[in-house]
């Protein structure tokens, strides 16, 4: 592959990244399942005892802070957060080419439209999901998370009600969210040039990146 | 009898009073109780009056306040109206006040079918502490006949746990305090502020209040307040009944006088609205997925 002269393996994600990446899907199976058996203790359908759910859940809740934090400065500091800067022109038809790659151009065996590069990894799509679920889901989650685990410092009343209740509900939203995203996000990982093509390429960080801009 | 009426009487002349003098009526209903209550207050109105009892060595406090009275559930009741049998007399009689003394007027029957206080009586013969010290333990262990006050209904669920948890932490707190026999139960200062002792400590599902039982057959299990028909619906809930809907959709809401309860305070459509969007997506990744499959052996037949 290598010999072709418009392709090129690079490093596009590096170990911290990567490090981060899997702790997070670890520590989102584990505050998804706590999670669920919090909210909805009396269903019959939880996997932990209440209390041990709590514990586990606030643990797993402070290291995703935490990681969150280290990503956020990192992403800045490395220059990765390039790809997480949407390129405005033709923003919306670009959005609307991918879209109908995955819906329609997928099935008829079709070439990804806008190919790995050195300055975008992700396509417009991806990016978008990408942007919204780290710069607005998981703050909007770690936020509303923390004032759970310290009730006291929540506002008295929001709207007439105590205040623990619209962040209860915007917490569990932003649950509900990032739990769809994780579901697509396993998913659209096994259509990669091949079905384990991303998934390698999150263990190993290395990439194929065309050279040139096809567009 | 004692009370009813010159309550009315009381009332009607502090109507009068603040209309006249723009005063406030509170110093009226003290001043006469307090007339009335002078024969005692002589000397047990005194702030130090007592005497350490020989057989014990314990010194006994016989100084009471007019003014916690005043603001006691038994304000405008006259000493003499518990006190009685010859106590205008020095020295006094040895009349102890006992059970039988409350329930000469809490009797059932008498305008006090409210406070039920046989079943209440029945109850506390039951309770642990009654079962372990019979001879300490009365009525007056946890309700002080002079300055105690109940929660009353109506009151927010915060006024009504505070209140009625001081009775027990009177106690409590210095024996072993709440942090460390409860060392289990996570947030700890929010429960003790959330919820009463009796949520736990008396007989479930059940408004009971005085059957108080072994600290071995408590409430351990969380999910018992934590979820929708929270065992807090049957305990704490009596002093909301009749106080309008759920707000907003949300289940077990005005309950908790809006706090919101991990587990017991949901909203069904929005629970609803959270599988469904689980579910959808589910299908929806897993009908691509199958459409790909598909396709695939469709292109490497062709
Ligand atoms: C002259 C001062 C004096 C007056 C007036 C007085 N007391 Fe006492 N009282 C005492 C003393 C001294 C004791 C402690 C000795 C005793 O128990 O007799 C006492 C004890 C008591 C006790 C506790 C005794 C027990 O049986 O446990 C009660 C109850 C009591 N008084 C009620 C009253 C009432 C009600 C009045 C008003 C009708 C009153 N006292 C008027 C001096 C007084
Ligand atoms: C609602 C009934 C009631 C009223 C009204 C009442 N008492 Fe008592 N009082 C009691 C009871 C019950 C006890 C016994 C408490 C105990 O054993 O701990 C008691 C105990 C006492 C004692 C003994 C204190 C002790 O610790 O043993 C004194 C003195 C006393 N009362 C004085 C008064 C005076 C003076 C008034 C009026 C200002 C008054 N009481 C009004 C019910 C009442
Ligand atoms: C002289 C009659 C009388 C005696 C004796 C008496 N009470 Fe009362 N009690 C009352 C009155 C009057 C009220 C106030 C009722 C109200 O406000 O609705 C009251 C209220 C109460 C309340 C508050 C109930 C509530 O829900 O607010 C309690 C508890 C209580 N009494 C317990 C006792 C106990 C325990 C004794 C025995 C030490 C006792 N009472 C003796 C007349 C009496
Ligand atoms: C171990 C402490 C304790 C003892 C002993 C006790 N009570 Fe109570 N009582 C309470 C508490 C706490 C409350 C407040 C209940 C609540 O929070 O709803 C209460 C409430 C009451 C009420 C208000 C009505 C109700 O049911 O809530 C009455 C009346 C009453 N008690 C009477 C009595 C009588 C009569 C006795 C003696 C037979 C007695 N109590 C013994 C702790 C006690
Ligand atoms: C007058 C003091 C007093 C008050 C008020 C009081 N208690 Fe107690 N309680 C005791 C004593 C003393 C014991 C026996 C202590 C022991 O042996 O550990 C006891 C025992 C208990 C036990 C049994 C512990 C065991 O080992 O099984 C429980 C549960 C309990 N109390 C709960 C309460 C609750 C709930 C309240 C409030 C409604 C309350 N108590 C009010 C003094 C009090
Ligand atoms: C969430 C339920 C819950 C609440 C609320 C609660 N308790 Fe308990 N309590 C328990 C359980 C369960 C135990 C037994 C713990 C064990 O055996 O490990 C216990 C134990 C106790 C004991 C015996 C422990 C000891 O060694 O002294 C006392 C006394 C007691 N509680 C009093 C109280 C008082 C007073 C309050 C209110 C301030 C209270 N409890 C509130 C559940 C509760
Ligand atoms: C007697 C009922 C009761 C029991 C039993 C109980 N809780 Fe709670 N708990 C409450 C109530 C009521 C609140 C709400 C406090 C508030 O915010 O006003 C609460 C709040 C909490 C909170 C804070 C988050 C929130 O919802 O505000 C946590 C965490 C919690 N409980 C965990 C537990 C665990 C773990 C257990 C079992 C070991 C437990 N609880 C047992 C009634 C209970």
């Amino acid at each position: 592959m290598n010999t072709e002269s418009k392709t090129q393996w690079m490093l596009l994600y590096p170990l911290w990244l990567r490090a981060w990446h899997w702790t997070n899907a670890l520590l989102f199976i584990i505050l998804l399942t706590c999670g669920f058996s919090l909210h909805f203790a009396d269903s019959g359908w939880t996997l932990v005892p209440f209390a041990t759910a709590r514990t586990w859940h606030n643990l797993a809740g402070l290291a995703l802070t935490v990681g969150y934090l280290v990503f956020v400065l990192r992403n800045w500091t490395s220059g990765n957060i390039r790809h997480y800067k949407p390129d405005w022109r033709g923003w919306s038809s670009r959005l609307l080419r991918q879209a109908h790659y995955y819906g329609v151009e997928i099935f008829q065996g079709a070439a990804h439209p806008f190919p790995v590069r050195r300055e975008q990894k992700f396509n417009p799509l991806q990016q978008l999901t990408y942007v919204c679920v780290v710069y607005l889901g998981l703050p909007t989650l770690i936020v509303t998370g923390l004032l759970l685990l310290r009730p006291e410092l929540a506002p008295e009343a929001i709207l007439g009600m105590a205040g623990l209740w619209l962040i209860a509900v915007v917490h569990y939203l932003a649950g509900v969210g990032l739990t769809v995203f994780l579901i697509m996000h396993i998913y659209l990982a096994t259509v990669g040039k091949t079905l384990t093509s991303d998934l390698k390429k999150m263990i190993t960080g290395w990439e194929e990146v065309t050279l040139a801009d096809p567009r | 009898m004692f009370s009813t009426k010159r309550k009315k009487h009381v009332a009607l002349g502090a109507v009068l009073a603040s209309l006249l003098l723009m005063q406030s009526d509170l110093s009226f209903a003290s001043q006469s109780d307090l007339e009335r209550n002078e024969p005692c207050l002589r000397c047990h109105g005194m702030k130090t009056f007592g005497y350490v009892k020989p057989e014990t060595g314990k010194l006994v406090n016989l100084s009471v306040s007019q003014a916690a009275l005043d603001q006691a559930d038994h304000q405008g009741n006259l000493c003499v109206d518990c006190h009685r049998g010859g106590y205008r007399k020095m020295p006094h009689p040895q009349h102890k006040v006992t059970a039988d003394t409350c329930l000469e007027c809490h009797e059932d029957e008498r305008g006090f079918e409210k406070y039920r206080m046989n079943a209440i009586t029945a109850h506390f013969k039951k309770s642990v502490h009654y079962q372990m010290q019979p001879e300490q333990f009365n009525c007056f262990s946890c309700h002080d006949p002079h300055a105690g006050r109940l929660h009353k209904m109506g009151d927010s669920t915060e006024t009504v746990v505070e209140k009625s948890n001081q009775v027990c932490l009177n106690c409590h707190s210095t024996l072993l305090p709440f942090e460390e026999s409860h060392a289990w139960l996570p947030n700890g200062q929010l429960h003790q502020k959330a919820v009463r002792c009796l949520e736990c400590h008396t007989p479930r599902p059940s408004s009971v209040v005085h059957a108080i039982e072994p600290a071995a057959k408590a409430e351990k299990d969380c999910v018992a307040c934590h979820s929708r028909d929270s065992i807090l619906l049957t305990k704490l809930n009596k002093y909301r009944l009749g106080r309008g809907e759920d707000k907003l959709g949300f289940v077990n809401s005005v309950v908790m006088d809006d706090s919101y309860v991990l587990g017991m305070t949901r909203h069904s459509a929005l629970d609803k609205l959270g599988i469904f969007a689980v579910a959808l997506t589910v299908s929806g990744v897993s009908a691509h997925g199958i459409g790909r499959w598909f396709s695939r052996r469709r292109g490497k037949s062709s």
